[in-house]
């Protein structure tokens, strides 16, 4: 049962396309886990079709266009990439994650153990994936069992969405699926709660006065590397 | 029409009247029942294409979304689910999908992931609330226009110009708060005028 949902403002931006693919990330993410959240945006997809279907038809379409589709159909050019799929075995550390979008094993082809694991302390593992935009760096952290970072807070907006394991903060216990949005300016001290390890997708605001490891620095958990 | 004749004279189909003509071109890859579709959802499309408050928004822009929402249509055809989707709720997600591509292939974006990673819309099932609910054209139309104009316009504004919550509350000068509320009062007025008054429906199930 996740408890830690995005709210409506979330789900009406992911439904109607607005957020930035990083942050749809993090949403589908969620989604993946929360049956509620999965029907209420389903619902807002419905709102936003009859809207579709209400537009008034000020548009026409020449109907020439049709025997163009049908042409377009039936000689397709193949100009798409190969689809990057995940490698069979990728997602395995995560295998007691039966929900784990396709999306993320996307952005690790080589699978999990194969990502450039930074070492953050006796506890924390960080590492990067490839960004989705400009604006976003996205991660994933794994806290080990025992593991505590010390208090920080938040240079740009993070969202963190637990992926497996749990890990609390003087708000409350996050699991599997949650979905947490810290603001700028929020600290809070993060712990691992179980026995288990606690991975975390994260996607972080890097502003752009920030560049190479200075972006880093901007990573709360990274951040705390840097003060001891 | 050839449409109205269906609708009138078979009584236990479908609740969709377009979900018949999706079918045949999953089935038969039927180009008549296709070109109907193209009809119909091709204006909506464009003006959706059109409407993007975007700098990268034009007309060309507007008749690519039209193609490419048209061939996914007819190569996803086998995915749509007459029970779980109907066809405008499935051609909105597609358009959406494809003008998130399109975009960022304006944008010069390369990302690994395509839109229907981040937006999966070829499996998602639908609630029963309003999906049970929303497939008597008329109903829908009557319910759209009974909405209040500023929420109409909210709407428009989130779901077709695809603009944030932010960038409503910039644009029109209103609180964020108000923004949000005016979607949640639609939606929850959708929902009553739905619910209220089912109509044919009630011969159909």
């Amino acid at each position: 049962m996740t408890q830690h949902c995005p709210d409506s403002q979330w789900l009406t931006e992911y439904v109607a396309g607005s957020l930035s693919e990083s942050q749809a990330l993090c949403v589908s993410t969620h989604l993946n886990f929360c049956e509620t959240c999965r029907s209420q945006a389903a619902e807002l997809n419905t709102v936003g079709a009859l809207v579709f279907d209400n537009q008034a038809p000020s548009a026409s379409v020449d109907p020439a266009m049709f025997d163009q589709i049908m042409n377009r159909i039936e000689n397709p050019i193949h100009t798409e990439q190969p689809a990057l799929s995940a490698r069979p075995g990728a997602l395995e550390p995560l295998s007691a994650v039966e929900k784990l979008p396709l999306a993320i094993g996307k952005l690790m082809p080589e699978g999990m153990d194969n990502l450039r694991w930074k070492k953050l302390g006796k506890h924390i593992r960080v590492a990067n994936l490839d960004r989705l935009d400009e604006q976003r760096d996205i991660s994933l952290h794994k806290l080990m069992p025992g593991g505590t970072v010390a208090e920080h807070d938040h240079h740009g907006e993070e969202i963190t969405v637990v992926l497996c394991g749990s890990f609390s903060d003087q708000d409350g216990v996050y699991r599997a699926g949650d979905f947490i949005v810290r603001k700028p300016g929020e600290t809070h001290r993060p712990m691992v709660t179980d026995d288990e390890e606690c991975i975390c997708l994260s996607v972080c605001d890097a502003p752009v006065k920030f560049t190479g490891m200075f972006t880093r620095l901007l990573n709360p958990l990274v951040a705390y590397q840097h003060k001891h | 029409m050839e449409k109205q004749i269906e609708k009138h004279s078979q009584t236990d189909k479908p609740k969709d009247d377009w979900a018949e003509y999706m079918l045949r071109v999953a089935q038969y890859k039927d180009a008549d029942a296709f070109s109907e579709l193209f009809s119909h959802f091709g204006p909506k499309v464009k003006a959706y294409g059109l409407s993007l408050n975007s700098m990268h928004t034009s007309p060309e822009m507007a008749d690519e979304l039209v193609q490419e929402v048209m061939i996914k249509v007819w190569e996803k055809a086998r995915f749509f689910k007459p029970e779980k989707a109907n066809v405008s709720t499935w051609i909105f997600a597609i358009a959406r999908n494809c003008r998130i591509d399109y975009l960022r292939k304006m944008k010069r974006i390369t990302s690994p992931l395509s839109a229907d990673d981040l937006w999966p819309v070829f499996e998602e099932p639908e609630p029963e609330t309003l999906t049970e609910l929303k497939n008597s054209g008329l109903q829908i139309e009557k319910a759209v226009h009974n909405l209040p104009v500023e929420q109409v316009a909210i709407l428009r504004e989130v779901y077709i110009e695809g603009k944030t919550h932010a960038e409503v509350a910039e644009q029109t000068g209103l609180p964020l708060g108000t923004v949000k509320s005016r979607l949640r009062l639609a939606m929850e007025k959708l929902r009553t005028s739905l619910v209220a008054d089912p109509g044919e429906r009630a011969g159909t199930q």
